[in-house]
């Protein structure tokens, strides 16, 4: 996963702090594995935002491979 | 998982044994290929098959004696394919040009005594071996028995060519000398080897003189196992000298008999091609026709009713390889997982594999090594265990006695897919069972603990099955019976000394209740029955003869009883794959054009769920609207859940006079569109699960705004899985825009 996977044309702002998004790095993991991504999170409260096409593309393919490591 | 007993079975596959033709020709010639250049007009490639294993091709494909028409299995169905006109047919329109023997020396020096067809034969072999070869031949022309064969079936001219051609690539070759006792003497130890190719020598006892190869007790007429002989002496003789077994490894080296077993059910009569003009050959267009009667035997029994199985390529051998393979793979990728999981675990291939072979239980115990590995991928069963869960929960989970009794003489067990798709039956059975039976019939929810068994967690299923047991003996050990045939499998199998029965068995026994066989009296139904319903044929037998009852008739389909297919569901191929599921239902409703009946509700919706009208048998006794009845799709996975939560508090209320603690989940809240719900069903995901999201949004203020639309995005993670619902407000409830889930984790923000 990389910085192309997220969209940074998005229309989602923070609910809480009211920013717009901003690209960051962020710590995923799954089973025995650990990444470090950018992905679009709020600059202030640091929540961080997964959109359908990650979860169901890229990020569904990761986490398969990583199931049948 | 035991290696060597995955071998072990993966040997027993016929699959890829050769067809009787092929093993039975000393020469194994690839008839298969041979006949396919035939049928294709390609002679030239189909001489090539010949000239590939067959010395001396022209002679001999002229005069063999062709046993593998004999062993060939179109001989009951209008005679064997005539590979003895095809083969003088092709030697006969092909030319080819044919090339001197020119192997490299070995170094080695033999002498073939006797130039019949089996020392010529070991000639060319020795020679292409690499042998300097001296043929010793006592009458003053090679050929032997050649010499005296009908020249309309050798032409002199063909003989002729190729006598001159072997001599010709013979090192030296002496005529008129008799090989006998004392001529041996003197060969023996002038020459590395002797093979001595005439029938009625006396051995003489030398180590490096060898008689007829390791052929023995042939045909001694049959010019074919002549020619065997030659080239099975010429072996022997290349291995003494290079110090290799003389016997080793040769089992399949002339005829020998196939293991494979081939299906002829289907196989059609025709006749064997004729040629009205001539006694020997075909014309071209002949040969095709003669060609393609040929059935191409082969087994494929496992393939032939297996979606699955034909979805991945695989025989069952290789199947066990792939097992094999995922099973001790350390590194790398698991390919096979996915394959491993998909399978409905049906048990169908070995009923119809020639060989028996259990290819269901090595996958069922490829799964529980996964599970015990470690190596089981969560997202292939977790949705059906945590059903299970819930299944065993205070929602559901239940077991009384009838009221005003302590104990129960029967128990009736549902099955929580008929307390899910039809609750109302599961009270109108409950009540006609309490009408008929004496003694205490009690009611028992719950899970039997299948989820478990297919999903390879065998101790999650050990343990269901001792609560279920001690459950049973709190009310008195009483007689199970049972709504749905894979409960019935299990508790079969796992419940010793238990009394189990399907409730068709009480209807056929007690009779319908009234009125029922006036509703669809007359119709005719294709059966279905469920897979695991498999080698119980009283459960079988009793939902025929409640058909029948019901004055339905029963068209059998092609698999049925023992031999019955799955609907997609078995195995959890469902959840672990849907794509595959969908190939198993799509292609098992396709069997018929009449109306199905099943007696499982799994399957009944799945069937519907493709658009087959299909009838539960409980749908032609309780059932109303019949038409609608046959066609409305089954409930989601959400209403599943929520139909038997109602169910069971329903029933606390009417039949006990006792009220749960029933708490209405806050899922009436949401609006859906249909879109949006199918696409919650296709990503295994509840309605309360999204419940909570929004609980959480709403409640922490941890969400995303769509500032264009005013919509809510926020997520929540529940059970390692992170779910993320789009939302907004509506009247006293929330609009679900979109829900999606992810199994990676933010570790850190």
């Amino acid at each position: 996963m990389s910085a192309e996977f997220y969209d940074s044309k998005t229309k989602w702002r923070c609910g809480k702090c009211g920013a717009e998004l901003q690209a960051g790095k962020v710590n995923l993991t799954y089973l025995e594995g650990n990444f470090e991504v950018e992905l679009l999170k709020c600059p202030s409260c640091g929540m961080v935002l997964i959109t359908e096409d990650l979860a169901v593309g890229k990020m569904l393919e990761v986490e398969k491979s990583l199931e049948d490591k | 998982m035991d290696s060597e007993k995955i071998l072990r079975i993966e040997a027993q596959c016929i699959a890829e044994h050769s067809p009787a033709c092929v093993t039975v020709c000393p020469f194994h010639i690839d008839v298969k290929a041979f006949l396919d250049e035939i049928r294709k007009g390609n002679l030239d490639r189909a001489y090539k098959q010949l000239e590939k294993k067959i010395p001396m091709v022209n002679v001999l494909c002229r005069i063999c004696d062709h046993p593998c028409s004999k062993a060939c299995l179109k001989s009951d169905f209008g005679g064997a394919i005539n590979l003895s006109m095809l083969e003088r047919t092709v030697v006969n329109t092909v030319t080819a040009p044919k090339k001197d023997i020119n192997q490299s020396s070995n170094g080695f020096r033999a002498a073939v005594a006797g130039a019949g067809i089996s020392g010529l034969c070991a000639a060319v072999e020795l020679l292409k071996k690499g042998f300097e070869v001296h043929l010793f031949e006592k009458e003053e022309q090679i050929g032997g028995r050649l010499l005296n064969i009908d020249k309309n079936i050798l032409p002199h001219q063909v003989l002729k060519e190729e006598l001159e051609y072997v001599e010709k690539n013979i090192s030296k070759v002496s005529k008129g000398v008799l090989v006998d006792d004392v001529m041996i003497k003197e060969l023996h130890s002038s020459y590395d080897a002797v093979f001595v190719a005439f029938g009625d020598a006396v051995k003489s006892g030398y180590e490096n003189v060898f008689y007829g190869g390791i052929v023995e007790n042939i045909d001694k007429d049959s010019i074919i196992q002549s020619a065997a002989a030659g080239r099975s002496g010429a072996v022997t003789v290349d291995r003494y000298l290079k110090g290799i077994s003389l016997t080793a490894m040769r089992e399949n080296e002339g005829s020998y008999e196939t293991k494979l077993i081939v299906n002829t059910e289907k196989v059609i009569s025709e006749n064997v091609v004729m040629n009205e003009k001539e006694d020997y050959v075909y014309t071209k267009e002949e040969a095709a026709q003669e060609a393609a009667r040929c059935i191409r035997c082969e087994c494929n029994e496992c393939n032939r009713v297996c979606v699955h199985l034909r979805r991945y390529k695989m025989t069952i051998k290789k199947y066990l390889r792939q097992i094999n393979h995922n099973e001790r793979l350390v590194l790398g990728n698991h390919f096979a997982n996915i394959m491993i999981n998909s399978c409905t675990l049906c048990g169908l291939c070995q009923e119809v594999c020639p060989v028996s072979l259990n290819l269901k239980e090595m996958v069922q115990e490829s799964r529980e090594s996964m599970v015990a590995r470690k190596k089981m991928p969560p997202r292939a069963h977790d949705f059906a265990l945590r059903d299970m869960e819930y299944n065993n929960s205070e929602e559901f989970k239940m077991t009384k006695n009838e009221p005003g009794f302590e104990k129960s003489s029967y128990v009736f067990f549902p099955g929580c897919q008929m307390a899910a798709s039809e609750p109302k039956y599961v009270e109108e059975v409950y009540q006609y069972l309490r009408d008929n039976l004496k003694g205490g019939t009690g009611m028992m929810f719950g899970c039997c603990g299948a989820p478990a068994s297919w999903a390879g967690r065998t101790e999650l299923f050990n343990i269901n099955m001792e609560k279920l047991k001690k459950e049973l003996e709190v009310m008195g050990n009483p007689k199970l019976i049972l709504g749905c045939s894979t409960c019935y499998d299990i508790f079969k199998k796992n419940l010793e000394g238990v009394e189990i029965v399907s409730i068709w068995e009480i209807f056929e026994k007690y009779g319908l209740p009234e009125g029922a066989a006036e509703k669809c009296k007359g119709k005719i139904v294709a059966l279905h029955d469920a897979c695991t319903s498999r080698h119980h044929d009283k459960l079988q037998q009793s939902a025929r003869a409640v058909i029948n009852m019901l004055g339905i008739e029963i068209q059998e389909l092609e698999f049925s009883g023992d031999r019955t297919k799955c609907c997609g569901y078995g195995g959890l191929t469902l959840y672990a794959d849907k794509s595959m599921a969908k190939e198993f239902i799509k292609e098992r409703i396709s069997e018929s054009e009449l109306d199905y009946a099943a007696y499982c509700f799994m399957c009944r919706d799945l069937f519907k769920g493709e658009g087959k009208k299909i009838y539960h048998i409980l749908d032609f006794i309780y059932g109303e609207n019949m038409d609608e009845q046959a066609t409305k799709k089954g409930p989601t996975i959400s209403e599943r859940q929520h139909k038997r939560k109602l169910l069971k508090n329903r029933m606390l209320n009417n039949v006990w006079g006792e009220k749960m603690d029933f708490k209405e989940g806050e899922e009436y809240k949401l609006k859906l569109s249909d879109e949006v719900t199918a696409k919650l069903e296709d990503r295994l995901i509840l309605l309360k699960e999204i419940v909570e999201v929004v609980r959480h949004a709403e409640e922490s203020g941890r969400k995303f705004i769509n500032p264009e639309n005013g919509h809510i995005l926020s997520s929540l993670s529940q059970h390692h899985i992170t779910y993320w619902v789009e939302y907004n407000t509506a009247d006293e409830g929330y609009f679900i825009h979109n829900a999606y889930s992810h199994r990676m984790e933010i570790t850190e923000e």
